[in-house]
């Protein structure tokens, strides 16, 4: 039935509750409008209350209950049936109520959307916080990174190698030292004190901690068949530290919390280096970016030429472990899952080694930036 | 159906009893004992949707059970799990209730049970959360408390106020607003009593005697917190 039809028929019969003044019980009543007078039908007969007695209010905890309030005697009447106020703004005319009922009825019929705008506010407001934390956490974390100095990053390096059971006195760590300080002699404007190390493990890999400590895993080094193939490996672990990538993912591991403390403390606490450590612990695990790989790569590789090492021995070295993969445990083969040899890092890899060496016999020194 | 209180106060349950094929809401886990003739089947009550948001937004359970007479008339037992009292409050005249998290004991007859999000306001300092549950219909829904169910009501044009913690359900014909528990921000804080609810009649309220956040933090002063010595 449409509102006009509603308006033409008979008297329409609501139900409502009845609050007598000074009470908080109510009763279930019937209420009409006839004429200018609303009609109660009440359990002691029928009660007649002029409409321009009547005060008019939208009410309830969510607005949407009809309240009238007869003015001289207090008596409340409340009903949740919006139809109440197409009769009370035909009846009331021009009046005070007639006016009111015809806003309250516009209210009403918005009441549903301003609800769902307040929920939809609601939950975009926490999309855009979640998404601002997932999008806009590595600008946060790169507004704390420069309150970290590379003495702070040094610190949590040496939290490492104190902690674990690091060689640096094997025939492997010799060579990997030597190897390791002919490269960092090319660097330019570095700021960090490289230290080297060997980890006794049955396993190909090597990573890089904050503040220039590299790790080799003294089976990589076995298992190498020239200095080029651990310069290559080395090289871009010494890429990972300059791009401070390692640190890096540090922070993201270390959470929202303390990336905030150190960019509002303006520089990095101790307390705040030794909340590091269960992240530290994990080191082996932490996964880089396929940007920061391959910037890793990149500088390595040119790093590993300046050095005058061939840059491409770590194709060599990986198509090798690949091809004696039954032989060796699949544990053992780390490097290679968290590194794998894609045709496009191959390609990658002797675009920039042919580059860095014409550079080189130009006179000029690849750019390691 | 038949349903009344018994052992009103702090051990109160409800016993109901329900002709053949007639069924009851109860929260998740309120069932104490049943006779034979009773099924216990776990519903989403109000259907998926609304049951996921009752879970997820009002504290109750996913499932409410549902308590039904399936092998002829039957008789249930239902309690709340903190110790107080219970009320049996009639849904009828389109009238309609707001109860808080975790308060709504069961629902009998033909009650639908929703939840509904509350102004932000009120919601953060309420005390009621958020989210409240919205009981509209025709039947009766069983309130529980902590500590004594206290019934008041406010005539029209009055205002009551109610501690935070202490609210437990009200008319929905009743507007309600944050306000100090003192007469300043600063004698709020050092009373203690921070905010309360300040309600407009007509209608009722009910609130609990007790406070269940201040009396988890009393009990936790007695708990040890690892290490130290024991008296025992």
């Amino acid at each position: 039935m449409t509102d006009e039809l509603m308006r033409s028929d008979a008297p329409r019969s609501y139900q409502a509750r009845f609050y007598q003044p000074n009470s908080g019980d109510f009763e279930v009543v019937s209420l009409r409008v006839e004429g200018h007078t609303l009609v109660t039908a009440t359990s002691n007969g029928d009660h007649n209350y002029e409409l321009s007695d009547l005060n008019l209010e939208l009410t309830g905890q969510e607005g949407d209950k009809i309240r009238l309030t007869h003015v001289p005697t207090g008596t409340s009447i409340l009903c949740t049936d919006k139809h109440l106020l197409l009769d009370l703004q035909q009846h009331g005319g021009l009046g005070e109520i007639g006016r009111v009922a015809k806003k309250a009825h516009r209210d009403l019929g918005s009441l549903p959307f301003r609800n769902a705008a307040i929920i939809w506010g609601i939950f975009g407001t926490i999309v855009a916080i979640i998404a601002g934390l997932i999008f806009g956490y590595d600008p946060l974390v790169n507004l704390a990174m420069k309150n970290i100095p590379p003495s702070a990053e040094e610190s949590i390096g040496k939290m490492y190698a104190d902690d674990e059971k690091l060689d640096q006195k094997s025939e492997e760590w010799k060579r990997v030292d030597r190897i390791g300080k002919k490269l960092v002699s090319k660097l330019k404007n570095n700021p960090y004190k490289f230290r080297f190390y060997i980890e006794d493990k049955d396993e190909i890999n090597a990573y890089a901690v904050p503040g220039g400590t590299i790790v080799v895993l003294s089976k990589l080094v076995k298992d190498a068949k020239s200095d080029d193939e651990i310069a290559c490996v080395m090289g871009h672990e010494i890429g990972h530290v300059i791009h401070r990538d390692t640190l890096r993912r540090l922070m993201h591991t270390g959470g929202l919390g303390l990336t905030l403390a150190i960019i509002s403390g303006g520089m990095i606490s101790n307390e705040q280096i030794k909340a590091f450590i269960p992240a530290l612990q994990k080191l082996e695990s932490l996964n880089f970016s396929r940007t920061q790989e391959a910037a890793a790569d990149k500088t390595g590789i040119r790093l590993t030429v300046l050095s005058g090492y061939d840059g491409a021995a770590m194709i060599e070295f990986f198509q090798r472990l690949e091809k004696d993969r039954p032989q060796i445990l699949k544990d053992a083969l780390a490097i290679m899952s968290d590194h794998p040899m894609s045709e496009d890092r191959i390609k990658m890899i002797r675009v920039e080694n042919a580059r860095a060496k014409a550079l080189m016999k130009q006179g000029k020194d690849p750019d390691l930036d | 159906m038949r349903y009344e209180v018994i052992h009103p106060g702090s051990n109160a349950l409800v016993q109901v009893h329900l002709d053949p094929y007639e069924h009851i809401q109860a929260q998740a886990g309120a069932m104490v004992s049943r006779s034979e003739a009773i099924q216990v089947i776990g519903t989403l009550s109000g259907g998926m949707w609304r049951s996921f948001k009752r879970s997820a937004l009002g504290g109750e359970s996913l499932f409410f059970q549902e308590l039904k007479a399936e092998n002829g008339a039957g008789e249930v037992m239902i309690a709340p799990a903190v110790p107080g009292d219970i009320k049996v409050l009639p849904v009828t005249g389109g009238q309609d209730y707001y109860v808080k998290n975790g308060s709504l004991l069961a629902s009998f007859e033909n009650v639908t049970i929703d939840t509904k999000m509350q102004k932000i306001s009120r919601g953060l300092f309420s005390g009621a959360g958020l989210f409240v549950i919205h009981a509209t219909g025709t039947g009766s829904i069983a309130v529980s408390a902590f500590g004594a169910l206290i019934e008041v009501p406010v005539p029209a044009g009055r205002k009551y106020v109610v501690d935070n913690g202490h609210l437990v359900a009200w008319y929905g014909d009743m507007e309600y607003r944050i306000v100090r528990g003192g007469k300043s921000w600063v004698s709020s804080v050092t009373s203690g009593e921070g905010l309360a609810c300040e309600f407009t009649g007509p209608g009722k309220i009910w609130m609990q005697s007790r406070n269940p956040e201040a009396f988890g933090a009393w009990i936790k002063t007695f708990v040890p917190t690892g290490g130290g010595v024991s008296i025992f």
